[in-house]
């Protein structure tokens, strides 16, 4: 019996362990992509002046690009969060 | 809305049967708000006057407000402070939006975006991308947490009593700011919505902030707030949408407006090389002239001009001139200033319009281009492209940060149903900001077309009559001077304050009247939706980190919620007094709430959430010096606290950082000092660590 406690114990720990790196790796990735499309595009603005679907690319990603990237990342971030917990097992039990 | 109280203190669960009568609440409500609009246009158009339509406007939506606050009252401290946490996702997104979006954004952004084109951006990308930094660092961690306030966070991570203070002492500090430029700005729409006085407009404004949030705290807020937000998207969107439809034929701007960007680029070409807009620039730049040189001498060049207007008044009496021309010199001589300071203070006031009034496009840049300089012109020419963007990006990240650390807004994840929820709830809130900010721009540039072709080379005989509707109103918003007597209008001799684009796009579409009551209406909400939100942070912060915690931890809930109302009545009173008195720079007292909001609450959140290690020597060398560098930096650069704090010399940027954007300087300094301090003391306790680590899973028991 302890033993049986104890490797369950070691087990939620490992879970724990993947969930939490795995859950780093993600929050990087998207911070990333949150950086490139905000500061990374900005700083390179006045080069990035060619037409995309009729409008100027540089004003395009200011006023609209860099928002949906914006709410991607959310959608992403809720998503594959859930996901991860789920899979470790570490959900909340729905009330 | 009796059910909808019932329903979340029996149950409060967020079940389907309750959540499918909330939805069907909110659905009826948007119903009954578009057919009230449906009604009065009827009424409009059988001759209601456009005062009774300001009136049913104000008070039909304050006592829709008002009613659903006194529904949701309570005496429960977890319905008080955070809603029971029971709020569903969207709803708790459509509560922050509203608690988000201030009068700011709905009524000064656009105009911000038409008079600055690509520069204003930075508030679109910071409004907006901080949500990121909410979802990936924050929104989650603290719901786990689970506490009641920001402080309280501080207080339970930390331990000890000194960062729970300096997180009361910056709540008070950043939202107190923030909620009187809100009063203000529902003084101002009221008065001009309902034509009462503005002093007034700020007590009625105040009522009805009052009864939203003082019986029923967070859950009453969080249910006027969705109200609230319904209101404010229709009045933002409706006009949009049908200046949308006249010029492009589509309802959604943001698909079709690229051909007005398109146009008004070129239009900018043209102006900027039409003889008639160089006339007007050179009449003000001779003004600049003139303005410097009795600037040199102030008392002197009074006198000549008192003297030269004497003689005038003279000679037209000497010849008998027709009357209106001796009534108009002599309205001239009253017109000379009597003080030399007086003097001084007109002529740097016109001085500075000249300047602007002097450059290419009425002193805007072009509307699509980033940056002023020339990345590739003379060492000149660069510096000043060098400067613009690193403005720019400082502006950004100040924002962003700001944005991921405002309390009333990180409050709200406290009042989900779980970590889950918290995370849906910030895409939902994303998704209800995005609606208003996608627009902002496109209305901007609308607006910008319009002018720049209709507006632009017309008739002074054949101006339409919004022009005069609104310069009576407010010449600062919108006046118009024939200055090289061609009688057209050319665009520098037009003088726009940015608040007229949303109020006045109503009439420059040719709607009926009651679009722009629907407007003040929606402006109205966002004003009271946001303070409702502020000042009950602060309240919480009050009664709960100070009272409960500190000075009486054996009180009862029901004892600290009536605390909580008292103080909430008393800051709602202290914050509509200074609103009363009109104060000036309130601007930038509210852009400079971010920079102080980033510097202090963006470091001690996420280390306190990343960073078992954190500490509290750590956590308070941490608030202090980003706060210190922050202020420090703003005190020394920004000439109206200078003159407040009396600091002479000549000022000295920072890389020629603007001081609305000290918080580059502030952030880092606090990460800086709180690492460093919590690296030369000893690690929290382990209890500590280990709740620290408890926070990264949903799940209750781990």
């Amino acid at each position: 019996m302890p033993l049986d406690e104890s490797m369950a114990q070691t087990r939620l720990r490992l879970l724990k362990q993947q969930h939490w790196s795995r859950i780093k790796r993600l929050t990087l990735a998207l911070l990333l992509v949150w950086i490139t499309v905000t500061f990374v595009a900005i700083y390179f603005s006045r080069s990035l002046e060619f037409v995309f679907l009729g409008w100027p690319f540089n004003y395009w990603m200011v006023a609209q690009g860099s928002l949906i990237v914006y709410f991607l990342i959310t959608v992403i971030y809720a998503w594959q969060a859930r996901r991860l917990d789920k899979r470790f097992g570490l959900e909340e039990v729905d009330r | 809305m009796r059910d909808l109280q019932k329903e979340s203190t029996t149950e409060g669960e967020g079940g389907t049967a309750w959540m499918r009568r909330l939805n069907g609440l909110y659905v009826i409500y948007t119903l009954a708000f578009l057919s009230l609009v449906a009604t009065l246009w009827f009424f409009e158009t059988l001759g209601l006057s456009r005062e009774w339509i300001g009136f049913i406007f104000l008070f039909t939506t304050i006592g829709v407000y008002a009613t659903i606050g006194l529904l949701c009252r309570t005496t429960d401290a977890n319905a008080y402070y955070v809603a029971g946490r029971s709020v569903p996702p969207i709803y708790n997104g459509m509560a922050i939006g509203a608690d988000w979006m201030s009068a700011a954004s709905f009524i000064g952004l656009s105009g911000t975006l038409y008079l600055t084109g690509y520069g204003g951006m930075a508030f679109v990308l910071g409004w907006t991308g901080g949500y990121c930094l909410v979802a990936l660092f924050l929104a989650p961690y603290l719901r786990k947490f689970g506490r009641f306030t920001i402080p309280d966070f501080l207080g339970v991570r930390y331990g000890g009593v000194i960062p729970r203070l300096l997180g009361v002492f910056a709540v008070i500090l950043v939202s107190f700011t923030y909620v009187v430029a809100q009063i203000y700005g529902v003084g101002l729409i009221a008065s001009r919505l309902a034509g009462v006085a503005f002093e007034l407009g700020v007590f009625l404004g105040l009522g009805g902030i009052l009864v939203c949030s003082f019986l029923g705290g967070m859950r009453a807020v969080t249910w006027t707030q969705v109200a609230q937000y319904i209101v404010l998207i229709i009045a933002f969107m409706m006009p949009v949408a049908w200046l949308s439809i006249q010029q492009t034929g589509n309802p959604l701007p943001q698909i079709s407006y690229q051909a007005q960007l398109a146009d008004v680029t070129a239009r900018e070409e043209t102006l900027i090389n039409d003889p008639a807009e160089l006339s007007v620039q050179a009449y003000y730049a001779n003004r600049v002239l003139v303005l410097q040189q009795q600037l040199a001498t102030p008392g002197p060049a009074l006198q000549a001009l008192r003297q030269s207007a004497e003689a005038l008044v003279q000679a037209q009496r000497a010849r008998r001139a027709p009357i209106d021309e001796q009534l108009a010199a002599e309205r001239a001589l009253a017109n000379v200033p009597r003080t030399v300071d007086g003097a001084v203070a007109r002529w740097r006031d016109e001085l500075a319009i000249a300047q602007i009034k002097s450059r290419p496009l009425n002193g805007m840049p072009r509307h699509a281009k980033p940056f002023a300089g020339d990345p590739d012109g003379d060492s000149i020419d660069r510096e000043v492209f060098d400067t613009s963007r690193r403005n720019f990006m400082a502006l950004v990240f100040c924002l962003v940060f700001g944005t991921a650390a405002l309390p009333h807004v990180l409050a709200r994840f406290y009042t989900t149903t779980g970590v889950h929820q918290a995370r849906q709830s910030v895409v939902w809130s994303l998704v209800f900001i995005l609606l208003l900010y996608l627009s902002a721009p496109a209305l901007a540039v609308m607006v910008k077309y319009e002018i720049f072709n209709t507006l632009v080379g017309s008739a002074f005989s054949e101006l339409p009559g919004w022009v005069f509707a609104w310069n009576k109103v407010d010449p600062g918003l919108l006046s118009l001077q024939d200055v090289n007597g061609d009688g057209r209008v050319q665009l520098n001799e037009l003088t726009i304050g940015s608040d007229i684009i949303v109020l006045a796009t109503a009439e420059i579409a040719g709607m009926p009247y009651v679009v722009a009551g629907l407007i003040a209406a929606g402006a109205l909400a966002a004003a009271l939706s946001t303070a409702d939100g502020l000042l009950l942070t602060i309240a919480n912060a009050l009664s709960h980190d100070v009272y409960y915690t500190l000075i009486d931890p054996r009180a009862s809930t029901a004892r600290r919620v009536t605390i909580s109302k008292m103080l909430l009545l008393v800051v709602a009173l202290a914050a509509a007094y200074v609103a009363a008195q009109k104060p000036g720079n309130i601007l930038f007292l509210v852009s400079a709430a971010f920079s102080l909001a980033a510097s202090a609450f963006f470091p001690v959140l996420t280390f306190g959430i990343f960073w078992k290690r954190a500490n509290a020597a750590g956590a308070i060398s941490g608030i202090t010096v980003g706060l210190l560098v922050t202020t420090y930096y703003m005190i020394t650069t920004q000439p109206w606290l200078r003159g407040v704090f009396g600091v002479e010399g000549p000022i000295s940027l920072w890389w020629g950082i603007e001081p609305i954007s000290a918080g580059v300087f502030g952030v880092p300094a606090g990460c800086l000092a709180l690492v460093t301090v919590s690296l030369l003391t000893p690690p929290p306790a382990v209890a500590i660590q280990r709740m620290v680590e408890s926070w990264r899973y949903p799940r209750a028991d781990v």
